[in-house]
């Protein structure tokens, strides 16, 4: 009983994970039309930054981290807008050159966090309390689980209030439907769009500083490895639906560690895109109907 | 209202071109838009008809001059040629399905212009009823409603309407035929329609295109009396032609 426990909130904390990386490639796709192949970069910027400023804020003692996610969160956010002001907006409606942009940043970027950092993962110093932990039904669940699933709820929470009840969620729910109609009402959608980038840089850098914690570490290509991940989560909830990533990120995650729990160590990757698959066959369109 | 460049054009193009996908649909349209009434924009199937309210918004590249007030406007971006005044409302309608009427109507509200809401609800009472449904559950004249509803917010000076009564039930044409009267009564209204008993009733120019240039410009009713005239612009035979089949005939 305690393994089911365990498996089932370890489980949930990397749907966590997975969601906190890709509402923002979900709503980028839903809104934009763009794949972002560079959202990896924006996770490993936002990482190393919460690694650095972690490093040079041992003075305010508890608050170090959470400052330190909150400089991570504002790096993510600042590339995100920066990257798409100068890079995609040139390129809107010509997808084969967006997808080579974003492909290109993506591999720079970890050249760049190699050649600044080294290949090797550095030591995350997260705080102690996320490396201990929790007994439920006899099951020791790590915290960082919890601070995984607490963070992404609050996204959760935050994205849905703030595209149900405000104006510019109303104009990213339209812009998804159909954004040349929201044009030709008189909005800029262009402001909309990197609005977008910077929330998704903020959400994927948040996902790159709690992975941190959760590896352990930070490294170069920790962006790319999550980024495959986020790609199949969203496929799965279908593009632009953060609703369906919610749901499909929690699936992944589940399937994927009681494959690795029950069937092998390792198989759970395996398992995740045979997910995928079946998903497609049944739903080509995805969990909520939204395609690429 | 005074005419914005001094000829009573409120709209003109200059040899405007629309190239998609290596095919030519404009090729060098001229005609003017004067201030005030409906000027409808007729013509066969895949003439160029929307592409050309799409140039005029922006929507597609076009060369060539697009003036509107005596500026140019060719070249930038969508939503500012809306907000120097041109309202549109879309073939298909493209109301946000997954929004409620108000807030497809709320989307439509710009900042800084207080929206007409009394209009709307005058002209079109059972969107209020409606208010909190959403866009894609309503029939396809409850839609159009809703489409001609969000430009009749904001005092545009400029309507471009694209085939408002297609796919509607005759009672529902008059309804949609009404609100156009009405609009146009306080707002310009460039007119894309096939049911030509409605451009008999609401139009008082018309502009004939075929195979992407002009080829024809007269009073509306001038051309709708002249059955060779029709025939051979648009291939239908009488002024009480209407759509059927997605071509201009004669209503039986």
């Amino acid at each position: 009983m305690s393994s089911l426990i365990l498996i089932l909130i370890t489980g949930v904390g990397l749907g966590a994970l997975y969601f906190l990386v890709a509402s923002g490639l979900s709503l980028i796709y839903g809104l934009m039309h763009v794949l972002n192949f560079a959202h990896g970069a924006f996770l490993t910027a936002g990482a190393y930054a919460a690694w650095v400023a972690i490093g040079h804020l041992t003075g305010l003692g508890g608050w170090a981290f959470p400052v330190a996610v909150l400089v991570g969160m504002a790096v993510g956010a600042a590339i995100g807008a920066g990257v798409e002001f100068c890079l995609i907006r040139p390129l809107y409606r010509r997808h084969i050159e967006q997808v080579l942009v974003t492909v290109g940043l993506g591999l720079m970027a970890v050249a760049l966090f190699t050649g600044i950092w080294g290949a090797d993962p550095q030591p995350f110093p997260g705080p102690e309390w996320t490396r201990q932990t929790t007994d439920i039904g006899g099951a020791a669940i790590p915290n960082d689980r919890f601070l995984l699933i607490a963070a992404a709820g609050l996204l959760l929470v935050g994205l849905i209030a703030l595209l149900r009840y405000t104006r510019i969620g109303l104009i990213i729910r339209a812009g998804v439907e159909n954004r040349t109609m929201v044009q030709a009402l008189g909005i800029d959608v262009r402001r909309t769009f990197t609005l977008v980038f910077a929330l998704g840089g903020a959400a994927a850098a948040l996902g790159g500083v709690l992975g941190s914690v959760y590896l352990g570490s930070v490294s170069p290509g920790q962006g790319t490895a999550l980024l495959i991940f986020a790609f199949i989560v969203v496929v799965i909830g279908g593009f632009g639906s953060i609703g369906g990533t919610a749901i499909a990120a929690l699936l992944v995650g589940m399937v994927q560690q009681m494959t690795n729990f029950y069937v092998g160590s390792g198989i759970g990757d395996v398992s995740v895109v045979l997910l995928l698959a079946a998903v497609l066959l049944v739903r080509p369109a995805g969990l909520t109907g939204r395609t690429a | 209202m005074t005419p914005s460049d001094g000829t009573g054009a409120i709209l003109r193009l200059t040899d405007v071109t629309v190239r998609i996908a290596g095919s030519h649909i404009l090729q060098g349209i001229d005609f003017e838009v004067a201030e005030g009434g409906v000027t409808a924009l007729l013509g066969r199937n895949g003439v160029g008809k929307s592409t050309t309210l799409k140039a005029i918004l922006g929507i597609v590249a076009a060369d060539g001059r697009i003036e509107f007030d005596g500026r140019e406007i060719a070249g930038l971006p969508t939503h500012r040629i809306v907000r120097a005044g041109i309202g549109y409302v879309p073939e298909d309608r493209d109301v946000f399905a997954d929004l409620t009427v108000a807030q497809n109507l709320e989307l439509a509200e710009q900042p800084g212009v207080a929206a007409d809401y009394d209009t709307v609800h005058e002209l079109f009472p059972e969107l209020l009823e409606r208010r909190k449904q959403r866009a894609g559950t309503l029939s396809g004249g409850q839609q159009q409603m809703v489409a001609l509803a969000r430009v009749m917010l904001n005092p545009a000076r400029l309507l471009l309407v694209d085939e408002p009564t297609k796919g509607l039930a005759p009672k529902l044409v008059e309804q949609v035929g009404d609100a156009l009267a009405r609009i146009a009564e306080r707002t310009t209204v460039l007119l894309v329609e096939q049911n030509l008993p409605l451009v008999r009733r609401i139009a008082e120019s018309a502009v004939v295109l075929d195979t992407g240039r002009v080829v024809h410009r007269s009073p509306a009713a001038q051309l709708l009396v002249d059955e060779a005239l029709l025939d051979s612009l648009l291939g239908v035979s009488g002024p009480g032609a209407t759509p059927m089949s997605g071509k201009m005939v004669r209503e039986t």
